[in-house]
């Protein structure tokens, strides 16, 4: 199995408290991976170990490996080897639970990570907004309001450009946690289907409490519980509750 | 009615009361202040006997009038900002954003502690600033302008760091763990997200700073103001500005007509004082527009 990404020995504490308890598990690329397991039993922090985004939170400390695979190359996400942190979260990319856009324009707030992070000059950063804008629906809706607050839009259209921000930035793997927990139905249902269509383009690795979700955009799957691996399961057939 | 009801009600009702009680105090100081300075207001309250263009684009001088305090005290806001404003906004981004614990301890507790100065003890400083110049390094070093902006600095500069520390810190924390996942650097994500963000209140105390150091008087009759002395000619001149003016009318007034020249310098200091919170209005609407979108 070509892996997108693995972790190995992974224990994650904040403070005293041990989020994560010596996790081993392997991501497959070019696939959905979906994280399950109960509130507070660890899935979003091993999630956030791929692309050091747990250093952002006070009292973090990370011990064990992860090594993430970008450009057909393993790199471990720190220390020797390791990309540039800057590079390894735009190659990483990552949508939240909640819609967080920047207080910024619809506009800026996907040409601006492309202008700093990438280095990209502006009339192509232009075209790469355009281009993720329509990747994810989005263009008809909000192509005569560009120079609008991003605030302004819908939570489900607040997501839509989270993730059109993420891919724009050409990332290899996406970090999806809970990205329709705070949608309605609808908007959770439009979702689902871009990361159905995003299959084999990116490899996916996504938070979710939803087992019908899981089931309906998930190639495999692994459970947490406590901070620790439960089980593991490779096909989405095996994704039944008793088995979970 | 319900006593959680009542409880509400008279909660409102005193609400409403301390809101109308700010703007009957700044609507009877607006019309005591028109209604005894307005009639001075004109050519001669500003520019006395000279010329009004020879006094504007000649630098013809000017005495007994308000033209030498007008840009006196134009003067002394631009220098007091030159010294104030970089180390002010910096020192309070350094706190919100970079300083460890400790850090933030300790320089909060002296940019509290600098709050808590009264200007006229600013004002003592740099008159026994100017003394020990004179001793040690500059024997003809004087009271000047450049030291009432300096000292008017040290005035400001606390509101400046705390103001800026306080629009950085109010920010939502995910705004910085939102760019960090995009790729920002720590630098670039204070620089390009959090300054921009925070733009609306740093401008704000921005112009808390300007308006305490375009009133105070303390400070400048210790260090440099004086009742007459024209246009400064330079930065280490003596000058006239609008507030020491204004005290200096209201202590030695011969009679009404300069007591009503007095209210009408008090109009000018009002109306600059407006002028610039609207100048700040158009310039925070104008930044927030072009970086947050045009709503």
């Amino acid at each position: 199995m070509n892996c997108c990404a693995s972790v190995r020995g992974l224990t994650v504490f904040f403070g005293a408290h041990k989020a994560l308890d010596n996790v081993t598990a392997s991501f497959p690329a070019g696939q959905v991976s979906v994280l399950l397991g109960r509130s507070g039993s660890g899935k979003t922090t091993l999630m956030r170990s791929l692309n050091r985004l747990n250093e952002c939170f006070e009292g973090c400390r990370e011990e064990g490996e992860a090594t993430v695979t970008l450009g057909g190359a393993a790199h471990p996400v720190r220390g020797a080897g390791a990309l540039p942190l800057a590079e390894l979260r735009r190659r990483v990319g990552m949508v939240f639970q909640n819609p967080n856009p920047l207080p910024v324009s619809i506009r800026r707030n996907i040409t601006m990570p492309l202008s700093v992070v990438a280095n990209i000059p502006k009339d192509e950063a232009e075209a790469s907004m355009e281009r993720a804008l329509r990747d994810v629906g989005l263009w008809e809706e909000v192509r005569n309001r560009l120079d609008r607050p991003a605030a302004g839009l819908s939570g489900g259209q607040q997501q839509r450009l989270c993730l059109a921000r993420a891919i724009a930035l050409e990332p290899e793997i996406l970090l999806l946690d809970e990205p329709t927990a705070s949608l309605d139905r609808a908007s959770a249902a439009r979702i689902e289907e871009l990361i159905l269509s995003f299959r084999g383009r990116y490899s996916i690795i996504m938070v979710s409490h939803s087992l019908t979700q899981a089931r309906a955009v998930g190639d495999c799957a692994l459970v947490l519980s406590d901070g620790r691996v439960e089980n593991t399961l490779d096909s989405i057939n095996n994704l039944h509750p008793r088995r979970i | 009615m319900t006593c959680r009801h009542l409880r509400e009600s008279v909660v409102l009702f005193v609400g409403r009361c301390a809101a109308a009680v700010v703007c009957a105090a700044l609507a009877a100081l607006v019309v005591f202040l028109g209604a005894r300075g307005f009639p001075s207001l004109g050519r001669e309250l500003f520019f006395g006997d000279t010329s009004p263009m020879d006094a504007i684009f000649r630098g013809a001088p000017v005495w007994d009038a308000l033209w030498p305090a007008v840009t006196g005290t134009f003067r002394l806001l631009v220098l007091t900002m030159a010294f104030a404003l970089l180390p002010g906004a910096a020192s309070g981004v350094f706190l919100a954003c970079y300083a460890g614990r400790r850090q933030k301890y300790w320089l909060g507790l002296a940019v509290d502690t600098l709050s808590g100065v009264p200007s006229v003890v600013i004002g003592l400083f740099g008159f026994v600033l100017i003394i020990f110049l004179r001793r040690v390094l500059l024997p003809g070093a004087t009271t000047c302008l450049v030291l009432s902006a300096f000292c008017l600095a040290t005035l400001v500069l606390p509101s400046l760091t705390a103001a800026t520390r306080n629009a950085l810190e109010s920010l939502p924390p995910g705004l910085t763990v939102t760019a960090a996942a995009l790729g920002f650097t720590h630098n670039k994500i204070v620089l390009r997200v959090l300054v921009p963000a925070a733009g609306k209140g740093i401008l704000g105390g921005v112009i808390l700073a300007m308006a305490r150091a375009a009133e105070d008087t303390a400070v400048i009759m210790l260090t440099g103001a004086v009742a007459n002395a024209g246009s400064p000619s330079g930065l280490a001149a003596k000058f006239e500005a609008l507030p020491f003016r204004i005290y200096y009318t209201a202590a030695q007034y011969a009679n009404p007509r300069e007591l009503a020249d007095g209210f009408g310098a008090a109009l000018v200091l009002m109306f600059l004082s407006g002028g610039m919170l609207l100048i700040a209005w158009a310039l925070q609407r104008s930044l927030s527009g072009k970086w947050g979108g045009v709503r």
